[in-house]
C-alpha cells in the first residue's frame, strides 16, 4: 500500500471514527485485568507445580518465572498490536491500533509503543489528554510512535 | 314424607356411573364459569369451585408420596364412596346441580335402587300374614264414609309429592358425591402423572438434550451471541462517552470545534 493511498484512507475517516479517551482507558483496564489473571495463574502453575513435583521451588525457576512475568506485559501489548492490531481489551472495546494512514504496525514500532507506555505510564496517561484536541484523537504516545487508534467497524456496518 | 326408601339407601347409583356423572358435572361447571352463565359473582360455581382441581390439590399432593402408584385404587378406599345421608326435610345445603338435573339423576338412582328393593319387597309381601288384611278392615270400618272414600286419593297425592321431593334430594346427593369422586380422581391422576413425568420422563429428556450436539451448539451460539451483544453495547456506550467527554472538555476550555478543524 502506497503512502498516497494510506493518506486517502486516513483522510476518509471522521473524527468520530477514532477511539476516544474513555474507550481506550476501558480497554487498558481490561488488559490489566487479563494480565493480572494470566500472570497469577502462570506463576501459580509453574511454581506450584514445581513444589508438587520436586518438593521444593528451585531458585533458578523463581528467577526465570519473574523474568517472564516481567516481560509478559511488554510481549502482550507488542505481539497483540503487531499481529492483530488489538489486545484483549481492544477486542472487547472494538478498537485497533494502526499506523498513520491505516497500515498495520510492524513489530519494532509495536514494541516501542509497548515499552514507552509501560515505562512511562504517567506520561502516557497525561499525554492522553492530547486526544481531546487532536483531530485524530491521538495521544502523546501516538504522536511519538506515529500511530492512531480507530474503532473497528461493527459486523454488517457500512463504512 | 319420603316413602320410597330410607335415606341410607339414597345413593345407590353404581360406581361406574358415578364417575362419568361427576366428570360431566365438572365439565358443566367449567363451561358455566368460562362463559359467564353462572350466577356466582366470583366466577366460581357456588359451593363447587372448579379451581379445586387447578389450584391447591396438585401442590398439596406433591409431598404425599403415598399417593404415587395408587390412583384409581385409592378411590376404592377413599371416604368419598360412603353413602350420603339425605335429609328428610331439607335439600342438600350447596346443590351442585339444578332441580331438573337433580330430578333426573335422582330418578335414575331411584330406578336402580327400586330394582333391588322390589325383589326384597316381593319376598316380604309373600310373607305378609292375613292379619295385615284384618287390620286394614278394622281401620276402614272405624272412619267416616267421606274419609274412607277420599283417603286413597289423598294418600296417593301426598305420596307423589313426597316422592318427587325425595327424588330431587336424592339426585342432588348423588351429584354431590359423584362430583367429589371425580375431583378426587382427577387430583390423584394429576399428581401421579406429574410424579411420573418428573421421575421418569424429565431426567431422560434432559439427558438426551444434554447429549445432543445440536443442543450444545445452540447453547454455545446463544452464549456467544449474548456476549457479543454485551460487548457491542459497551462499545456504543463508551463511544458516546468519548464524544460527551470531549464536548465537556471543549466547553471547559472555551474552544470551538471549528478552531480544531484542520
Amino acid at each position: 500500500m502506497s503512502a498516497d493511498s494510506s493518506a486517502e484512507i486516513g483522510a476518509s475517516l471522521r473524527r468520530e471514527d477514532y477511539a476516544g479517551v474513555v474507550s481506550r482507558l476501558v480497554a487498558v483496564a481490561i488488559d490489566v485485568a487479563v494480565l493480572t489473571v494470566a500472570a497469577a495463574a502462570g506463576a501459580a502453575l509453574v511454581l506450584g507445580g514445581a513444589e508438587v513435583v520436586l518438593g521444593h521451588t528451585p531458585g533458578w525457576l523463581v528467577a526465570a518465572t519473574s523474568a517472564v512475568l516481567g516481560l509478559l506485559p511488554t510481549l502482550y501489548f507488542a505481539l497483540g498490536w503487531w499481529i492483530l492490531g488489538q489486545t484483549a481489551g481492544g477486542l472487547v472495546m472494538g478498537i485497533a491500533v494502526r499506523r498513520l494512514g491505516g497500515r498495520p504496525l510492524r513489530f519494532p514500532r509495536a514494541l516501542l509503543r509497548a515499552i514507552l507506555g509501560l515505562v512511562f505510564p504517567v506520561i502516557w496517561l497525561i499525554g492522553l489528554t492530547l486526544a481531546f484536541i487532536d483531530q485524530r484523537r491521538r495521544g502523546l504516545l501516538d504522536v511519538i510512535t506515529g500511530t492512531e487508534v480507530v474503532y473497528v467497524p461493527e459486523p454488517g456496518a457500512q463504512q | 314424607m319420603y316413602v320410597g326408601g330410607s335415606p341410607r339407601d339414597a345413593v345407590r347409583m353404581i360406581r361406574a356411573l358415578r364417575l362419568p356423572l361427576g366428570m360431566a358435572i365438572l365439565l358443566a361447571e367449567r363451561v358455566r364459569a368460562d362463559f359467564g352463565t353462572d350466577h356466582a359473582t366470583d366466577g366460581t360455581v357456588a359451593g363447587a369451585p372448579v379451581a379445586a382441581i387447578e389450584g391447591t390439590p396438585v401442590g398439596a399432593l406433591e409431598g404425599a408420596p403415598e399417593l404415587k402408584g395408587a390412583p384409581v385404587g385409592a378411590l376404592e378406599v377413599a371416604p368419598v364412596g360412603r353413602p350420603v345421608a339425605v335429609p328428610d326435610t331439607e335439600p342438600v345445603a350447596e346443590p351442585v346441580v339444578g332441580v331438573a338435573t337433580a330430578y333426573a339423576i335422582g330418578l335414575a338412582d331411584a330406578t336402580l335402587a327400586t330394582s333391588g328393593r322390589i325383589v326384597r319387597s316381593a319376598v316380604a309381601v309373600a310373607q305378609i300374614p292375613v292379619r295385615a288384611g284384618s287390620g286394614l278392615m278394622q281401620t276402614v270400618l272405624g272412619q267416616s264414609t267421606f274419609d274412607r272414600a277420599t283417603a286413597p286419593a289423598r294418600r296417593a297425592t301426598s305420596a307423589v309429592a313426597d316422592w318427587s321431593a325425595a327424588t330431587v334430594a336424592r339426585g342432588r346427593a348423588v351429584a354431590a358425591e359423584a362430583r367429589t369422586e371425580a375431583v378426587t380422581l382427577l387430583v390423584l391422576e394429576s399428581a401421579n402423572g406429574l410424579a411420573w413425568v418428573r421421575g421418569d420422563v424429565m431426567p431422560t429428556m434432559i439427558d438426551d438434550l444434554v447429549a445432543d450436539p445440536k443442543v450444545r451448539q445452540l447453547a454455545m451460539e446463544q452464549a456467544h451471541g449474548a456476549i457479543n451483544d454485551a460487548a457491542l453495547e459497551v462499545r456504543r456506550r463508551s463511544a458516546r462517552a468519548d464524544t460527551s467527554l470531549e464536548a465537556g472538555v471543549r466547553r471547559l476550555l472555551g474552544r470551538d470545534r471549528r478552531e480544531l478543524a484542520p
